[in-house]
């Protein structure tokens, strides 16, 4: 069923949302916001996505695998920025002394925070999206990731 | 070459990553089974180094980030968490063998191991967290992933009862969440130490909340460690996981939670309170109703994985006894028995699992003349049953002697009985099954022992259960050390 007037919606409030959810998530440690609110405001426009387009075309369906690497990819993006504490001879996730943390208040500041709020954007964005699969295929399994 | 230093956190670094990495390895079950093991090798191997620097060195305080507390967060490794870790780290990579080379009883085993890992590494972080809430945190993710391992079955059972696991636990972790909030309330910290320097000033003038903390914290840790009469779920929840999530469940995750509640009781509240408070005679009342309750519904079991969970609802008990009676030699008793446990009934549970898995025989009524036609895979079950009834030379013996000896030091002869009195239930349903498995008039079944990969683990923990059962001086130093923690 096509129905254009929830395609021609989403083509505006799909990139609003992202951007949005993108600002919350680069403006974490400025501002309110940070990983787990930008990353489910970009994974709620995922959903979005899947439910307009999800009953016209097979090709516009979000993978598992979309899902999977956003999860995963955020977790190694996190533990990764933790051990360059480690490798630097500090602790484990240090941030002072070892990340560049240029001058407070701009966007490039406090180090590794911003890497951090986005392995954690990274992951709560698939974590939704991954919810929002399992729950619309109802636990069935068509490619095997599970 | 890598500082082992930073072995508290690695440790737990290292099971995560491994968990999350495996699912991307997809259908590559080589490459997924060696970074399983590797990863639980790698653990143990950091959990031993860790254990010697403590031993050599004293506390370790792993500020995470390099601050210091009490604003960072910090992983308090003392003796009791090195010797839990070490415990954890030993059992679990023998299990973890099991599930890659044990019968397969899950769809997808690569889900599987995200999930075991998952949990190691929750109860890793969880005995060594040095802070109320990354504790609870990790109380979390490991109760979650408990059930999952439960449920990953997909028997109609099997999710029915990781559903009543999951209600009971979440009222559990509501408990101690209730308790962590009082305690931040009266003292303004979650790190454990800096609780228990404010609390000498504070704890009088505030004992309601104190006291409400304290019985939240009990009840929650309790039904989490299945403490008689909050073990009502255990029993459905640990027979019909699969065999290597029964293993783990039983051996480990139980004990995990007295672990992480005694911890609290002796670093964060102070053994002061704990004297002050009736909690060792809740202990001693409620471990007495585990020793005797829990060996009577054992015996009128006829599932043999049921009838092994009815019998770690008495050994938990021993355990909670154990730390109950508080002499020093009940409390090393009760320590000791955390390592015996975890290795005798995992040994059962594995045994039990391939012996049904080779018969497909579950009833313990039909076990009639299997000995004869699996010896070494009932050899293996009988040692472990023998450990459970605490005949000398085997593990079991051990813990047992000590928490006798020690409510002897407490002059509490009555519960040294009560010992006597439950080892004796134990035999009785313990020694039927072998005696019949081995004299009893041949099956009709056919039966073989399964191949050497999957006895492997079995056979191992065997040893485990003669080599700390002959050798038990090994641990001394670390559960002495322990002890020495509670009654200083």
């Amino acid at each position: 069923m096509n129905d254009m007037i929830l395609e021609m919606l989403s083509r505006i409030l799909i990139p609003a949302t992202q951007l949005f959810g993108a600002y919350i998530l680069f403006h974490g440690h400025l501002s309110p916001g940070g990983g787990f609110s930008g990353g489910t405001i970009i994974g709620a426009s995922f959903i979005l996505y899947s439910l307009v387009y999800r009953f016209t075309a097979q090709k516009h369906r979000l993978k598992h695998e979309t899902s999977l690497w956003l999860e995963v990819g955020g977790v190694l993006v996190y533990v990764m920025a933790g051990l360059v504490g480690i490798v630097f001879g500090r602790h484990f996730l240090t941030n002072q002394g070892v990340f560049p943390t240029g001058e407070p208040g701009r966007l490039w500041s406090s180090g590794m925070i911003l890497l951090v709020t986005l392995g954690i954007g990274a992951k709560v964005a698939g974590t939704v999206l991954k919810l929002f699969q399992e729950l619309l295929e109802g636990g069935a399994e068509p490619d095997g990731h599970h | 070459m890598l500082n082992l230093g930073h072995a508290p956190v690695l440790i737990v670094v290292v099971l995560l990553l491994a968990a999350f990495i495996i699912p991307l390895l997809g259908k590559r079950q080589g490459v997924v089974n060696a970074v399983f093991l590797g990863a639980g090798a790698a653990a143990f191997i950091m959990s031993l180094s860790m254990t010697m620097r403590v031993l050599a060195e004293g506390t370790l305080h792993y500020p995470v980030g390099g601050w210091a507390a009490p604003y960072g967060i910090v992983v308090l490794v003392d003796v009791f968490a090195a010797y839990s870790s070490l415990v954890l780290a030993m059992v679990a990579l023998i299990i973890s063998w099991f599930a890659v080379y044990g019968p397969r009883e899950v769809r997808h085993n690569g889900v599987y191991f995200t999930l075991i890992l998952l949990l190691t590494a929750a109860m890793q972080g969880m005995v060594m967290a040095g802070d109320l809430f990354n504790l609870f945190v990790f109380i979390e993710i490991s109760s979650l992933a408990a059930i999952a391992i439960i449920a990953i079955k997909g028997t109609k059972e099997s999710v029915e009862a990781s559903f009543r696991y999951l209600v009971l636990s979440a009222l559990g972790s509501g408990g101690v969440l209730f308790s962590i909030a009082l305690i931040f309330m009266i003292t303004g910290h979650l790190n454990m130490e800096y609780i228990r320097t404010t609390l000498i000033v504070t704890a009088e003038q505030y004992p309601l909340n104190l006291l409400t903390s304290i019985g939240l914290m009990v009840v929650g840790f309790g039904v989490k460690a299945a403490l008689f009469p909050m073990h009502v779920w255990l029993p459905d929840a640990h027979s019909n996981a699969p065999t290597a999530s029964s293993a783990l469940l039983s051996g480990l995750v139980v004990k995990v939670y007295i672990i992480a509640l005694m911890r609290i009781a002796y670093l964060a509240l102070g053994l002061e309170i704990f004297a002050l408070l009736p909690i060792r005679h809740l202990f001693l009342a409620l471990s007495t109703g585990a020793l005797m309750v829990g060996s009577v519904f054992a015996m009128v079991q006829d599932n043999a994985k049921r009838l092994l969970a009815f019998s770690t609802v008495t050994q938990v008990g021993y355990i909670f006894l154990g730390f109950g009676l508080f002499s020093p030699r009940a409390i090393e008793g009760g320590v000791l028995h955390i390592l015996n446990h975890a290795v005798m009934k995992s040994l059962l549970f594995l045994a039990a699992g391939v012996i049904i898995h080779q018969t497909g025989i579950k009833k313990l009524s039909q076990f009639n003349g299997l000995g004869r036609k699996m010896p070494l895979t009932f050899a293996a079950f009988t040692v472990g049953a023998m450990s459970m009834v605490g005949i000398p030379g085997t593990a079991g013996f051990i813990s047992k002697l000590y928490i006798a000896l020690g409510a002897l030091d407490a002059d509490m002869l009555v519960f040294a009985v009560l010992i006597l009195v439950s080892s004796l239930l134990n035999a009785a349903y313990y020694f039927p099954i072998i005696i019949s498995a081995f004299f009893g008039k041949d099956s009709e079944k056919e039966a073989v022992e399964p191949r050497l990969a999957m006895l492997a683990p079995i056979l191992v923990l065997a040893l485990m259960v003669f080599f700390f059962g002959l050798f038990p001086s090994l641990m001394v130093p670390l559960v002495q050390q322990t002890a020495l923690l509670f009654v200083r």
